[in-house]
């Protein structure tokens, strides 16, 4: 019986360890945020974070999840969020819970990413194309956020 | 009751007051909710889109899908303009499937979002239904206080009148029953929402997962099914062996259908299982047997009909001037099948019970779902109750009905709630695509660089040979298949269009921007052309023949202007201006080429980079402009995806382009950086707004392209054309 950390909360559920985490969230807990849209792991609309990291969750199975930490768009709660309405992203809206989460996922580890770390990390499909307000919202939340602290320059005197 | 000349009068009030040409049924004034198929939130009911309940929450209800394109804010919009109410404050709620909330154009009374009609159709009633609501409201209030109507004024939900104050929902209950008046909507220089830019409704579920779309439905008690349709387009079932299906974990049952006499489905095989991952790994296990279609159908034989209907002549659609010009000798332009790929596999959630027939759908058609099913099942129609989620994307795809037809099906089978998703795999490989098209130009430029002459000839299927096929020999031609070459924009004095209809057994739709998609591209590519070819600016040339179009030569300058066309500097830009659903839109797009290296320094070609696109959008009225360049940046973004590398496959009479694998939708980083301008233009009413920046984007790329390297780019997708520097990349 595969168990694993769900949003913070230990778990485990009766199903095939084979079984694709993605039908495990859906089914299984009722987490319907995370969408299906490929099943072969080619449009990331099921992106969860697996420890922290972007991961395609129709092609993951919830055997290879034992015993880590798996993090759906409902256990989110981080500044693309807010940045994703600011610059209202989102049209038919399908996609966005994947790409939030690839984005949450992208900044937690490169808080100020440059345009081209933004293009190679946001590979999932947006049909509606809302990559132009992405690109934006991810520029606001990076902008937002608290960064990391950089080696402080020597103190200087004051006037 | 409703007497004839109130409607009557309506109708006017309809197009007078607004200038529009849709009237406003009765039905959206008068409404009753216990006909309703789905009653809605207890309530006082001010005509078909306004409830209001005793705490003053007041309901409006959209009649029209969301599926992105922001249509349950902008006509919230309207009614909250003319009831004097902040958006932030109401409910939106989408309508049940009722003939109440028909489209108001007069073209089949059915229930449909598609077109980019709704709110082209819905502002003028929307405005007076919202101006009904809020004239009861007064009344009401002036009744209670013993004040006149002119004296009372609302804001905010609440009706004062000096000392006197109430909110809607203390005086709904009394509006409610007071005889409909007659009101008009507010003049233009009392908007004080319409025209500004709220925060769209729905965004915020749409960020942290709560959003309900049609695959998130989860009625209590349901089974999950997928389905699987013969890969050859038209076979029949012949067999079905599921003895190993049946024997895997949670399969409940395996069945079969036929299509339905109907027509709106084919034969299918379903398996039901206890989670759609267990129906999902046993359908792999059916073997079923199909028999016939057309397996000798590939891609070759599919170019090679396209290109035989080139050939010779066709219907004679359109013939203008003394001379007319021949085809022949012309350049040939040619675009593949598409697929919508919207990023929601098709889903349905049925159940049949108590004499109903209960179904939660992500559908653009109500009306056609209703006449289906009830079709199909053989029930009346006022058995089904249909709820529209959020579509994951429609497209025109969503306004077909065969996936709701058949999840009704299988409902009815098995007695029980069953909810039928779709791989994505069945998805790709039984669309309703996008045709394909081939086109011949020919043309003359006198030497004073004006176009002298024009033909064209149109080959490819009729998108509505399906709907109807006894008609289209009387159809007038320029339906969804010779737009923007039937009502020209530019001044030709001799013109000629043929067309060559094509029966191919593949399944054609309505494809975002219909045949705008591909007639916009052959156009304003061969404009180019010609422009060349009399050694003309291609800016100039176009405002030169644009003289008797004043919304296209506006925008032809507007968008030169934007990217600074008379100082490219080295740059290299292509612009198209196309006209669909009521709007324009110019566009110039700028690009880079580079080589592609094939490795050890050798180049087996070039590498096509979109950097900016301009994009000036001329769609009327405008309601909400953060909407419309929203809309317009998703829609350059999907024809580049188009123009790029979108082309549906075909071998052995079957669709073989089985996922996102084989069709490459557009990534963010292939997304140029996109300006748009929205241009409330001379129209007093609004255009359509989720589809017309889709065309002009393919041909403002391939005349970049030959502003870049002097070739023409007559095929798509680009990528993957040849050139005397080799194959394109993208």
């Amino acid at each position: 019986m595969p168990s694993f950390t769900l949003n913070s909360r230990p778990v485990s559920v009766e199903v095939d360890p084979d079984t694709p985490l993605l039908w495990v969230l859906r089914e299984q807990f009722a987490l319907t945020g995370t969408k299906f849209g490929c099943g072969v792991g080619q449009c990331g609309a099921c992106t969860v974070h697996v420890e922290g990291v972007a991961t395609r969750s129709c092609i993951t199975t919830v055997g290879g999840v034992e015993g880590r930490a798996v993090r759906t768009i409902e256990g989110l709660d981080h500044p693309v969020q807010k940045a994703w309405i600011e610059e209202q992203v989102p049209q038919c809206g399908y996609c966005q819970s994947g790409q939030i989460m690839a984005a949450a996922a992208l900044l937690d580890a490169h808080p100020n990413p440059d345009e081209a770390t933004v293009a190679d990390s946001m590979t999932n499909l947006c049909r509606c194309a809302t990559y132009a307000r992405i690109k934006k919202a991810i520029r606001r939340a990076a902008d937002e956020m608290p960064q990391p602290i950089a080696p402080q320059p020597p103190p200087t005197s004051t006037p | 009751m409703i007497n004839l000349s109130r409607r009557d009068i309506l109708r006017s009030a309809g197009g007078l007051l607004l200038g529009f040409a849709f009237p406003i049924s009765p039905e959206f004034l008068e409404y009753d909710p216990e006909g309703s198929p789905n009653r809605g939130p207890d309530g006082e009911w001010l005509g078909a889109y306004v409830c209001i309940d005793p705490q003053g929450v007041v309901t409006l209800r959209v009649p029209a899908s969301e599926m992105g394109q922001g249509v349950h804010t902008a006509l919230p919009m309207i009614l909250a303009e003319e009831l004097d109410l902040d958006l932030a404050t109401v409910r939106v709620e989408m309508a049940p499937n009722s003939i109440a909330y028909a489209h108001p154009s007069d073209v089949g009374k059915t229930q449909l979002t598609a077109g980019s009609g709704s709110v082209r159709g819905w502002w003028g009633p929307m405005a007076i239904a919202g101006a009904t609501a809020r004239a009861m409201l007064v009344e009401a209030a002036a009744h209670r206080w013993g004040v006149s109507v002119g004296s009372c004024v609302t804001a905010g939900g609440r009706v004062t009148c000096g000392e006197h104050a109430a909110t809607y929902g203390d005086l709904a209950a009394e509006a409610a029953v007071l005889t409909v008046p007659e009101a008009s909507p507010k003049p233009r220089r009392s908007w004080r929402l319409v025209g500004t830019e709220p925060q769209r409704l729905d965004i915020p579920s749409k960020t942290n997962g709560a959003a309900l779309f049609g695959i998130d439905v989860d009625v209590p008690g349901a089974v999950q099914a997928t389905v699987l349709h013969s890969p050859v387009f038209g076979a029949r079932l012949v067999s079905v062996d599921d003895t190993e299906a049946r024997k895997l974990p949670g399969v409940i049952d395996v069945l079969h259908f036929k299509g339905s006499e109907t027509g709106h489905t084919s034969d299918f095989v379903t398996v039901i299982a206890d989670t759609f991952w267990h129906a999902r790994v046993a359908i792999v296990s059916v073997v079923a047997t199909w028999e016939g279609g057309r397996s000798e159908l590939d891609d070759a034989t599919i170019e090679r009909e396209l290109m035989d209907g080139l050939e010779h002549r066709g219907q004679l659609c359109k013939k203008v001037g003394a001379r007319p010009p021949s085809v022949e000798s012309g350049v040939t332009y040619q675009v593949p099948y598409l697929h919508h790929a919207t990023m929601e596999p098709l889903t349905c959630t049925a159940h049949v019970h108590d004499d109903i027939v209960e179904l939660w759908a992500p559908t653009q058609a109500q009306g056609f779902t209703e006449r289906a099913v009830a079709a199909v099942l053989g029930v009346p129609h006022d058995a089904i109750v249909l709820h529209t989620t959020f579509l994951g994307g429609g497209f025109g795809r969503k306004s077909e009905v065969d996936f709701v037809v058949e999840a009704a099906q299988i409902a009815q089978a098995v007695g029980k709630p069953v909810k039928v998703t779709w791989t994505r795999e069945e998805d790709f490989s039984h669309g309703f695509y996008r045709p394909a098209f081939g086109a011949r130009l020919n043309g003359a430029v006198d030497s004073a660089g004006r176009i002298t002459d024009l033909s064209v000839r149109l080959s490819g299927p009729n998108i509505l040979t399906r709907f109807v096929p006894f008609l289209l020999d009387g159809l007038p031609f320029g339906f969804f298949v010779g737009e923007n070459f039937f009502d020209l924009p530019y001044s030709v004095p001799n013109q000629r269009l043929e067309y060559n209809r094509l029966e191919l057994p593949i399944p054609t739709g309505f494809w975002r921007s219909v045949s705008a998609s591909h007639n916009g591209f052959f156009r304003e590519c061969f404009i180019d052309e010609l422009a060349h070819g009399a050694g003309v600016d291609p800016v100039q040339f176009r405002l030169d023949h644009l003289v008797d179009s004043p919304r296209h030569h506006n925008l032809v300058r507007r968008v030169a202007d934007m990217a600074d066309w008379d100082h490219r500097d080295g740059r290299f830009l292509g612009i198209a201006v196309v006209e669909s659903f009521g709007s324009i839109v110019a566009e110039v797009a700028q690009i880079r080429v580079e080589d592609h290296l094939a490795g050890a320094g050798t180049v087996d070609g070039i590498v096509v980079h979109v950097e900016r696109v301009w994009v000036a959008f001329d769609c009327g009225r405008c309601i909400h402009r953060g909407i419309i360049a929203a809309q317009a940046q998703g829609a350059v973004g999907m024809g580049l995806s188009v123009a790029f590398g979108e082309r549906m496959s075909f071998s052995g009479g079957a669709a073989v382009t089985p996922n996102f694998y084989a069709y490459p939708v557009l990534k963010l980083g292939q997304m140029p950086e996109i300006e748009v301008e929205v241009i409330e233009g001379a129209l007093d009413q609004p255009g359509g707004v989720g589809e017309p920046a889709l065309p002009p984007i393919a041909p403002a790329v391939c005349n970049a392209i030959f502003a870049a390297i002097g070739e023409r780019i007559r095929e798509l997708p680009i990528a993957g054309q040849k050139t005397a520097r080799g194959v394109i990349f993208v």
